[in-house]
């Protein structure tokens, strides 16, 4: 692992759509506001954050960082490019695991309302570097994750 | 767990124990995996035994769907928070 690093470059891009049974207004301030992003974006309890920040504003950075349990550490830092209210969020960000550069990433969010119903399409391209990828980083993230949607929907009950 | 995987097939006792997680939390990545081809299953008696889907290394289909699958998970949260913030005694 602390060899000399195999140097190798992936480039992906994939989109999700979703349709949420609420207003345009309700996913937009879900997304912007810090205390409601809270309850979503974040890794869960299986993450111990050691620093975290969230600017929602065109040159606004967002930081996450800190240790899965018994995992590795990570780090994620954003930068909002661009921003039209109600309608699109654009931001680039990088990912670091055990100080390792993972990825860097565009994501472009769009909503539209459809009825009275909100549609957003997630689309992200990235770079993803020295196949670091592909092991436990990202199998703890998604373990986080799905801990914490399990304690989402719990709670929503 | 899927590098676990990569080395041979395992149950989901033993794909569980570097874990300090509920196996039931288990069980439930297990069936994201599977759902996302990543991994197929087969059940002999009360083991369930997981593998490698055929091709869920390779660089092109899997792997983009792997990178998919966290920020699929935090937009259901994300939908799962809009539910319970908007829906006051409305539709669920």
């Amino acid at each position: 692992m602390n060899n000399v690093t195999e140097r190798s470059q992936i480039h992906a891009t994939f989109v999700i759509e979703r349709t949420y049974p609420v207003p345009v207004a309700a996913v937009w301030h879900a997304l912007s506001d810090n205390d409601v992003r809270d309850q979503w974006f974040g890794a869960g309890d299986a993450f111990d954050v050691q620093e975290k920040s969230h600017e929602f504003r065109v040159g606004g950075h967002g930081t996450e960082e800190g240790q899965w349990h018994g995992g590795p550490r990570s780090r994620f830092t954003s930068t909002y490019t661009d921003i039209v209210d109600l309608q699109r969020i654009v931001f680039t960000y990088d990912m670091w695991v055990e100080g390792r550069h993972l990825s860097t990433s565009v994501t472009t969010i769009v909503l539209e309302p459809v009825g009275d119903h909100a549609r957003l399409t997630y689309t992200e391209q990235g770079v993803h570097f020295d196949g670091l990828d592909s092991p436990e980083g990202r199998e703890e993230g998604t373990k986080g994750l799905l801990d914490q949607l399990g304690a989402c929907l719990i709670s929503g009950q | 767990m899927v590098e676990r995987l990569s080395r041979g097939p395992a149950s989901v006792s033993e794909l569980a124990r570097p874990f300090d997680v509920a196996l039931p939390t288990i069980v439930q990545h297990l069936g994201v995996l599977e759902k996302a081809g990543i991994v197929t299953s087969v059940k002999a008696g009360r083991i369930r035994t997981f593998q490698l889907a055929p091709g869920a290394l390779d660089p092109a289909g899997e792997w983009i769907s792997r990178q998919r699958l966290p920020a699929e998970r935090r937009l259901d949260r994300l939908g799962a928070v809009l539910s319970r913030t908007t829906t006051k005694g409305g539709k669920a």
